[in-house]
């Protein structure tokens, strides 16, 4: 998979390169809009991740200009701008997804596997399996070791996310977005709480764990073993 | 004298003023003059008229006496012709006016019998005229009279004076008047200048005090003069306007201090543990520990940095709202749900009573901000086993919520402080529950940015309730 960052912090550069390599992406870097646009145009890339404060040209134009070439590569915003009316405006120039500065390395590499993995997505299968816990979306019922486990309705839209990314990172923040609807970051662990919950219930009394806490950023639903 | 200098001396208010007043200074003194000119003239023309009368009178007894005697009308002529100051000359006519004797004198005044003294005549009526003799500078007094016998008109007199001593007392009056005017207006004008100077020069004394003042100055005042006026109004305004800078500088000075003790407090922390973990090789899993503490505590510094830039942002208003109808019911409900485990932790009774629909134009995000930061505070500052009621309902024009807690309720004399910024209420205790005292500052900014409001009732050890009023979708 290839990436082109496009970015002229040298900071924000460093460690996003970085994080992309170890998960084995290949990274170009661009340091100003218009080579950005440039590489952009002619190389075949399966993700831009922008900058919108950009010298030379800014993110907004470069978006602009690749989307009235009909170039349809996936673009990640980022910006230090976090009022609505400019992610509305990225959203509506033809951006996939936005992060505002400063964002959790595991947060953009979340979204870039989200956004890769969208469009090949497949059909709903009517059953979700990791090793013995079991979740049946159409009955909204879910098994661990065939006993049935009673979930809230809140629990078990979380488990579905969960079960729907085996082995991604999920941030506090996708949590809060995607499952509560909740768009702020409050300064207290109520997301840890309801997470703990779920796994008392399809965790606690059960082999091999599958709910694992990643310090500092949040969470990966995986079988280790 | 440039032209410039002179232009600016031109507009200068006190000069302006000055100008207006010896205007309207002149002209009252011109009108009071003419009047007593007038006046004067009139008093000195009935005088004459009331001597002309009684000789009028006179000539009429002769002539009513002797009708035919030329004798006693020559006498009455000699006792009057010779006059000093008055002398009176006359002519009698009979009643067709072809005349029957003329005096001496009477003749050089040129006086014409004219058809309208005879019709005041055969009316009864008595006619009176100044003439003015081309030929001679004093004007003439005439009185024409009818005079009856057997009840018809018999003869008609007319009799008159010259009227040098009233021309010549009318001169002197006009000449005195006209030696007085100048040191009248020249006082006048004085006058004039000095009331201007006076009235205008507070202004001068605003301006250039106002001048001085600077963000370092805002202690000082200007001083009222105590009179009580317009000027002193004005001073006072401008006092208050100063008073209110000095209280925002003051709060923004206050602010910074704030924001940078709050900022470089957990800045230092994190620097001082980084070093430490660098100072010495260590297992791996502390450095881990160490890392994910420093994320923790990056999150906390990125939180309160959104915060004093989204406040910052505020004072100036620059934060755009996204506002779309919500329903702020299931808003609250959402959010009092996300929150039930916390509560739950701490044995906290959560109870929702949510009775109807309420759509409110809102910010999404932040309306979840501000009832966030409300329903959080209820839960930090209530104890173990207390209970929290959360009641959504409609006032009138708005949707009210109250969020009411059995925590340890905030002392009277705080309660005005308490949206105040960085404003914590018990220091020691609000910083085991984490936050930098921000909350309730947004909280407040969020209700007024959507035209509503926040208040807060509360009594020690009893707990406290916030209210929550947004309009309603109209």
């Amino acid at each position: 998979m290839r990436i082109l960052l496009v970015e002229d912090d040298k900071g924000i550069v460093r460690f996003v390169r970085k994080g992309l390599l170890e998960n084995s992406f290949s990274v170009d870097v661009a340091s100003d809009g218009e080579e950005g646009l440039q590489w952009a145009l002619h190389k075949g890339y399966h993700l831009i991740v922008l900058d919108i404060m950009l010298p030379k040209m800014d993110g907004r134009e470069v978006l602009k200009r690749l989307r009235e070439k009909e170039i349809q590569i996936p673009v990640i915003f980022l910006t230090a701008k976090d009022s609505e009316s400019d992610i509305v405006q990225g959203l509506n120039l033809g951006a996939d997804d936005y992060l505002t500065k400063p964002f959790s390395f595991n947060e953009l590499l979340a979204r870039i596997q989200a956004i890769l993995r969208r469009g090949k997505a497949a059909p709903l299968p009517s059953k979700l399996q990791v090793t013995n816990l079991i979740l049946e979306p159409d009955g909204h019922r879910v098994f661990r070791e065939k006993k049935k486990i009673e979930l809230t309705p809140k629990e078990y839209a979380l488990l579905e996310f969960f079960m729907r990314h085996p082995g991604q990172i999920i941030t506090r923040t996708m949590i809060s977005e995607r499952i509560f609807d909740y768009h702020f970051d409050t300064a207290t662990n109520v997301i840890d709480v309801h997470v703990s919950h779920l796994r008392n219930k399809i965790d606690k009394d059960f082999e091999p764990k599958l709910l694992h806490t990643v310090k500092g950023v949040g969470y990966v639903f995986e079988d280790k073993g | 004298m440039s032209l410039k200098i002179r232009g600016k001396f031109l507009r200068r208010t006190d000069v302006k003023l000055t100008f207006f007043y010896i205007f309207t200074f002149f002209l009252s003194a011109l009108m009071i003059c003419g009047f007593l000119y007038l006046r004067l003239k009139h008093q000195l023309i009935k005088e004459v008229d009331r001597l002309l009368l009684d000789e009028a009178d006179e000539l009429s007894d002769v002539l009513t006496q002797d009708p035919k005697g030329d004798g006693a009308l020559r006498n009455f002529e000699m006792g009057v012709v010779t006059r000093s100051h008055y002398p009176i000359y006359f002519k009698v006519l009979d009643q067709d006016g072809v005349s029957l004797y003329v005096s001496k004198g009477f003749k050089e005044i040129e006086y014409a019998f004219s058809n309208k003294i005879m019709a005041n005549t055969r009316d009864g009526k008595k006619t009176m005229e100044t003439v003015r003799s081309p030929a001679r500078r004093t004007p003439y007094r005439m009185i024409n009279t009818p005079v009856y016998r057997d009840g018809s008109l018999a003869y008609i007199i007319q009799l008159g004076t010259h009227l040098h001593f009233v021309r010549k007392s009318l001169s002197h009056f006009k000449r005195n008047i006209l030696a007085v005017f100048p040191v009248i207006l020249v006082l006048g004008s004085l006058g004039g200048w000095i009331l201007a100077r006076k009235s205008v020069s507070p202004i001068g004394y605003i301006a250039s005090k106002t001048k001085t003042i600077t963000s370092k100055t805002l202690s000082e005042r200007l001083n009222p003069r105590g009179t009580g006026d317009e000027m002193d109004e004005l001073i006072g305004t401008i006092n208050g306007m100063i008073a209110r800078l000095e209280g925002s500088f003051k709060r923004m000075a206050e602010f910074t201090a704030d924001a940078s003790h709050e900022l470089k407090t957990p800045l230092c922390a994190l620097r001082g543990e980084a070093e430490l973990l660098l100072s010495k090789k260590r297992p791996i899993e502390e450095y881990q520990e160490g890392m994910a503490h420093f994320i923790e505590r990056f999150d906390h510094l990125n939180r309160m940095v959104n915060d004093l830039i989204l406040l910052s942002k505020s004072d100036s208003s620059q934060v755009e709202l996204n506002l779309v109808p919500l329903r702020l019911d299931l808003l609250v409900q959402d959010i009092a749900n996300l929150f039930r485990v916390l509560a739950e932790q701490k044995n906290i009774g959560l109870n929702i009573d949510l009775c109807e629909e309420t759509t409110v134009m809102g910010d999404k995000m932040r309306l979840q901000q501000l009832f966030t930061n409300l329903i959080d505070n209820a839960v930090k500052f209530t104890p173990d086993g207390g209970s929290i009621r959360i009641r959504a309902e409609r006032d009138g024009d708005f949707a009210k919520v109250e969020v009411v807690d059995t925590g340890m309720g905030i002392p009277k004399e705080e309660q005005g402080n308490i949206f105040k910024r960085f404003y914590r209420v018990d220091k020691s205790r609000s910083k085991d529950v984490g936050g930098v005292g921000l909350g309730l500052s947004i909280a407040e900014w969020i209700a007024h940015a959507h035209q509503g409001k926040i208040e807060v009732k509360s009594q020690l050890s009893q707990g406290s309730t916030f209210t929550v009023y947004l309009p309603l979708q109209k």
